[in-house]
């Protein structure tokens, strides 16, 4: 009698064990789930925060905007965009130091012509530049704001829109 | 077996408070950008240049003051300044702003001087409640004789 209370307890104890380890493996494989969640939610928030200052940096850099001083509104001055465009991966290499690895930059004048892109040879009748583009399409996090382009063939102050491009 | 409730209770809330906490960062994010975004959307259009030199219309800024503090105020083409406002914002949230405007989110655009406030682009949907919102405001000085300040403000919600 007795050794089968002591087996009825016995086997109570291993389906308890046993049910136990079900619960922990459960909860670990959840936490892992949700840790790597975080991780993921992170990487992205990383993204989103690189392209956010880089998106600041770029809008008020002296290096393009119209004022030689940090200002509080966003002119960017078209020749500095053309000229930077002028040996564009020596610019790019030096503003990589400055700014990191892994973004380019896009800036539209919104004047309701044909997109035509500016170089060294033609930056009078055109309204858009790209700036130290990469060859990766995936993983790619694209943010834009308006701003202000200030066009010196013309001396006036259009809409625009930049776009900033995180490759990493 | 109260234990082992409790344990999963606990293991569960944990788990809970970790998910949300990833969330609100990511989102706080996205608000930062957003306010970004209506900022620049803003001292945009008002410093956009619309007009010649010199004229009441100069800038999107000029001619909105002039519209309010000036019935008799002309643009460069003889037509008048509210002609030109109601013109202009028409291109600026139809055919400009398509450029600028995201996706599923509505703006309404007005501006105050001395309290009698202006409305530029009406939108009322901006204002019901429950929804996201970001506001951006710019404060125009002007010293025509006196200092008069001008403040434009642009509120932008989610569809």
């Amino acid at each position: 009698m007795q050794l089968r209370k002591a087996q009825a307890s016995m086997m109570e104890y291993i389906i308890m064990t046993f049910f136990m380890m079900i619960i922990i493996t459960f909860m670990v494989m959840m936490f892992l789930g949700i840790q790597f969640m975080n991780i993921d939610s992170e990487s992205s928030k990383q993204k989103m925060d690189r392209s956010l200052a880089l998106m600041k940096s770029f809008s008020k850099t002296p290096l393009f905007s119209k004022d030689s001083s940090i200002t509080e509104d966003t002119v960017i001055y078209d020749k500095k965009l053309t000229a930077a465009m002028l040996n564009e991966a020596e610019t790019c290499e030096n503003l990589r130091k400055i700014f990191g690895l892994h973004w380019s930059i896009e800036v539209a004048v919104i004047d309701g012509e044909t997109e035509q892109l500016c170089d060294w040879t033609d930056y009078d009748n055109c309204n858009k530049w790209i700036l130290c583009e990469e060859e990766i399409t995936e993983g790619v996090l694209i943010r834009d704001i308006p701003v202000n382009v200030y066009r010196d063939s013309t001396d006036t102050v259009e809409a625009g829109l930049m776009t900033v491009k995180t490759y990493v | 077996m109260i234990i082992i409730v409790f344990f999963i209770v606990i293991l569960l809330g944990s788990g809970m408070f970790l998910l949300t906490l990833g969330k609100s960062s990511t989102q706080s994010t996205q608000d930062e950008y957003m306010n970004i975004y209506a900022t620049n959307l803003l001292t945009t259009l008002v410093n956009t240049d619309i007009d010649e030199k010199g004229s009441d219309c100069e800038k999107m800024s000029d001619l909105i003051y002039n519209t309010i503090i000036r019935s008799t105020c002309k643009c460069s083409d003889g037509n008048s300044c509210s002609e030109w406002l109601d013109k202009k914002m028409g291109m600026y949230f139809s055919e400009t702003y398509n450029s600028f405007k995201k996706e599923n989110l509505d703006y309404h655009l007005e501006a105050d001087y001395g309290g009698s406030p202006l409305v530029l682009h009406d939108n009322p949907a901006v204002k019901e409640a429950g929804k996201k919102r970001w506001t951006a405001e710019v404060n125009i000085f002007k010293t025509g004789g006196m200092l008069s300040v001008l403040n434009i403000n642009l509120i932008i919600a989610q569809s």
